[in-house]
């Protein structure tokens, strides 16, 4: 086998995944599509799609309601936004969640030190500063809640891993995106222009409050089935051999069958794919699947396990024997 | 379900009275769909059920898989729902003849099981008189073994005929015959995945509820979950040490977590404010804010490993493993009559790798106090005595045991002083909560403390997701 570098073109990464080939569609307001124009676009974006994930998707745009997606991580939660960004060539304003997040860090903040110096600069030129010009509109730092209600364009508002915040917080958010409405005291209140595509990811750590699923479109990703991963393979890592693709995707379903402490997920499938295409595979043994095994597990125990099993002989045998309409294993 | 509206749009024009028709049947099968999701437990409010109806309009009615996952993402809101509906979605869209056949057959079982209870009932006798049994009594009578129901109807036979017995000892033969089934059903139930909705009334709906349970029951997690932990047979052990030690990973994360209050505004902090603040000529420019240092909670696991948990030894020691294995500085005690500190070798078995059997059984083997009878009370006065230092306001306390001891007042007495000096105490216990009125020292202990039922490991998944979202302190 030949391990030396690879020159060829790599064709997978992010901004090198839309094809180029199609024109792009019309434009077409989020409220207004279609399920056909969204599966279409998905599939030029790459993003493999079943019906139950476009039918939510597309009932959260036409029925305006928050996206909660839930799943393990990195079977392509985030990724749902990003698409949505790109099919409707709008921003993406991220807010990423973690303990300890409060209403300054999401929703807005006056520029203290701007102010300041205008201060300083008007009592040096002798003039008397207005309380009303320290706190006009020059003078707001928005933060991402904001930025979204504010946007001249109905933007993408991706709210990551709702679950890692506080209970607080979250009913905070919960206000917010049932009436898009902000009140700024020095400012008073300001209404979103239009309604912004509001996808909300959740890891499922914690249990989220009941009124904001209820306000929401719930959309489940489990891990995919073979047939899925391996269009996903195909679309994502195109270098990929047929064959190559076709083992893969049958190794990690294997693989999700062996109660690991951290099933390996859609992205480290590709990760992998696109180690094994750097090492110029063109299909999958046991030797080769030990080698990089570190691409597939997160921590020691699962590598030791995975190794021990493929060292052991057959692991790569037995997955490709396995009846391809297994379901997605846990 | 039929009508032909075209995927995405509006439905063409076509008669107005035949659209109304059809959109009223709509509305009519929703309602009954939804009535059958509100049996199964989901709560689906009117709001939803508005989405629900818009988002059938918009979708094409006659693609079944469209209908479905409309109909999934706004009446389903969490991932334990989704084996239920597709089970209610399945029975309750089935085509007419499959709902006739189903209606039939579910008729023809009810007429059965009737039969076979009025029979039991027949059976079941004292003195000629049959015994006022409930129909859950009657079920688990005709379920026993051919062997168990004729020892019953000798015991009836026997006592029924006994010297000097008339009809004054009805009652007593009546609850002895009770309890018995009770404990009879305690022991043959299975996993309780889904509770059995109460009977409807309405033939069709209770039909198609049975069909969606029975759908759903099979998909329902990991049946190892939902077993009784001391009754995991040894080859499931493996398994079961692997989802433990996850589960008590994903507590000490939870445990361990440092919370900072997000509503409350940060305070300056003038000095050092002021000393960065010089070079801008004494103007307070640059605020600089006093954090409030956040630390880690530390663990505390106090385990009960007497005579009445030794069968939940394996589930104790992998669970103190599991904590120990993510969070630093997990202390470990084991007690019986007397308390023993095992942070050592638990550290070392783990320091030693894998952990696994050979570690615990070392554990178990170096213990002095394993398999005695219980007294909290002695423990706890013991770890005052030695280790008052560990409880301080940033631990958390984890108790593991089935609350069976002796000497409940002073283990209570000291039960809330460590409370009041700890963030908080959280008592796995391993009893049944229906057994807890039974026990005075389990409702005792748990007006003091933070305490969960946890006897399997569906039980402890659900303390971890539930049950800690920040640390409450009680009164």
């Amino acid at each position: 086998m030949f391990f030396g570098p690879d020159l060829r073109p790599q064709t997978a990464g992010p901004g090198r995944r839309r094809r180029l080939d199609f024109p792009d569609p019309t434009p077409v307001e989020p409220r207004e599509v279609t399920l056909e124009w969204l599966r279409a676009a998905f599939d030029r974006d790459g993003y493999v799609a079943d019906q139950d994930l476009l039918v939510a998707v597309y009932l959260a745009l036409r029925l305006e309601k928050p996206l909660l997606v839930e799943g393990a991580p990195g079977v392509g939660k985030t990724e749902i936004a990003k698409v949505l960004g790109r099919v409707f060539a709008t921003d993406l304003i991220r807010l990423q969640c973690y303990e300890g997040l409060d209403e300054n860090k999401a929703l807005y903040e006056w520029n203290y030190q701007r102010q300041l110096l205008r201060i300083q600069l008007l009592r040096e030129a002798g003039a008397q500063a207005q309380e009303s010009d320290l706190f006009s509109e020059e003078y707001l730092l928005e933060r991402p809640l904001l930025k979204a209600i504010r946007a001249p364009r109905r933007p993408v508002l991706l709210i990551d891993e709702v679950d890692k915040c506080d209970p607080e917080f979250e009913a905070f958010l919960f206000e917010v995106l049932s009436d898009f409405t902000v009140s700024v005291p020095e400012l008073g209140t300001l209404r979103a222009r239009q309604i912004p595509i509001v996808v909300l990811t959740s890891n499922n750590e914690r249990e989220l409050s009941d009124g904001l699923r209820r306000r929401c479109v719930y959309l489940f990703i489990d891990y995919p089935s073979v047939q899925k991963e391996l269009r996903i393979i195909r679309s994502r890592v195109p270098g990929a051999g047929a064959k190559l693709a076709a083992d893969v995707a049958r190794v990690v379903a294997e693989l999700r069958r062996m109660n690991l402490r951290k099933t390996p997920s859609i992205a480290e499938t590709l990760d992998w794919t696109r180690a094994l295409l750097a090492l110029g595979a063109e299909r999958l043994d046991d030797h080769l699947l030990a080698e990089t095994a570190t691409l597939l597990t997160k921590n020691r125990d699962d590598l030791e396990a995975v190794r021990s099993a493929a060292r052991a002989g057959g692991l790569v045998a037995r997955a490709l024997e396995a009846p391809a309409e297994a379901g997605p294993g846990r | 379900m039929s009508g032909g509206v075209t995927s995405g749009g509006a439905a063409p024009p076509r008669d107005p009275s035949a659209d109304e028709a059809t959109a009223e049947r709509l509305v009519e099968s929703l309602l009954a769909f939804i009535r059958v999701l509100r049996h199964l437990g989901l709560g689906v409010t009117p709001a939803e059920t508005v989405d629900a109806l818009t988002a059938l309009t918009l979708v094409d009615l006659s693609d079944r898989g469209a209908v479905r996952a409309a109909l999934h993402a706004t009446l389903v809101k969490t991932e334990g729902q989704s084996a239920l509906f597709d089970g209610a979605f399945e029975a309750f869209f089935a085509p007419p003849e499959v709902r006739e056949a189903r209606l039939a057959s579910w008729r023809r079982a009810r007429a059965a099981e009737a039969e076979s209870l009025s029979e039991a009932s027949g059976e079941l006798k004292f003195q000629g008189e049959p015994l006022d049994l409930s129909p859950e009594q009657l079920r688990t009578y005709t379920r026993l073994s051919e062997e168990d129901q004729r020892r019953l109807r000798e015991f009836l036979a026997e006592s029924s005929a006994g010297f000097n017995v008339d009809r004054k000892f009805q009652p007593i033969i009546q609850s002895i015959v009770r309890g018995h089934l009770d404990r009879l059903r305690q022991a043959q139930a299975g996993p309780p995945a889904v509770p059995s909705p109460p009977p409807t009334g309405d033939e069709d709906l209770d039909a198609v509820l049975e069909v969606a349970l029975e759908a759903a029951s099979g998909v329902e997690g990991d049946p190892l979950l939902y077993l009784d932990m001391k009754d995991i047979a040894a080859a499931d052990l493996p398994r079961a040490t692997r989802l433990i030690r996850r589960l008590a990973q994903r507590l000490a994360t939870r445990l361990a977590r440092r919370y900072r209050r997000s509503h409350r505004r940060r305070r300056p902090d003038m000095r050092r404010t002021v000393r960065s603040n010089i070079r801008h000529g004494g103007v307070l420019f640059d605020l600089r804010f006093r954090d409030r240092r956040v630390l880690r909670p530390r663990l505390l696991v106090i385990a009960d490993v007497s005579g009445s948990m030794a069968r939940y030894t394996a589930f104790t020691l992998e669970l103190i493993f599991g904590l120990a294995s993510v969070v630093r500085g997990v202390e470990a005690f084991v007690f019986a009559e007397e308390l023993e500190r095992v942070t050592d070798r638990v550290t070392q078995a783990l320091k030693a790798g894998a952990g696994g059997e050979p570690a615990a059984e070392r554990v178990i083997r170096e213990s002095r106090v394993w398999g005695r009878g219980t007294e909290l009370g002695a423990a706890l006065e013991q770890f005052f005595a030695g280790h008052a230092g560990l409880l301080t306001h940033d631990t958390v306390v984890v108790i593991v045991s089935d609350t069976k001891t002796l000497g409940a007042e002073r283990a209570a007495r000291l039960l809330e002083k460590m409370r009041a000096r700890t963030r908080r105490v959280l008592w796995l216990n391993t009893l049944p909560r229906e057994e807890w009125p039974q026990h005075r020292t389990a409702t005792l202990f748990a007006g003091l403390v933070d305490m969960h039922e946890c006897y399997t490991l569906a039980h402890l998944e659900r303390v971890i997701r539930a049950g800690l979202g920040r640390p409450v302190r009680r009164r």
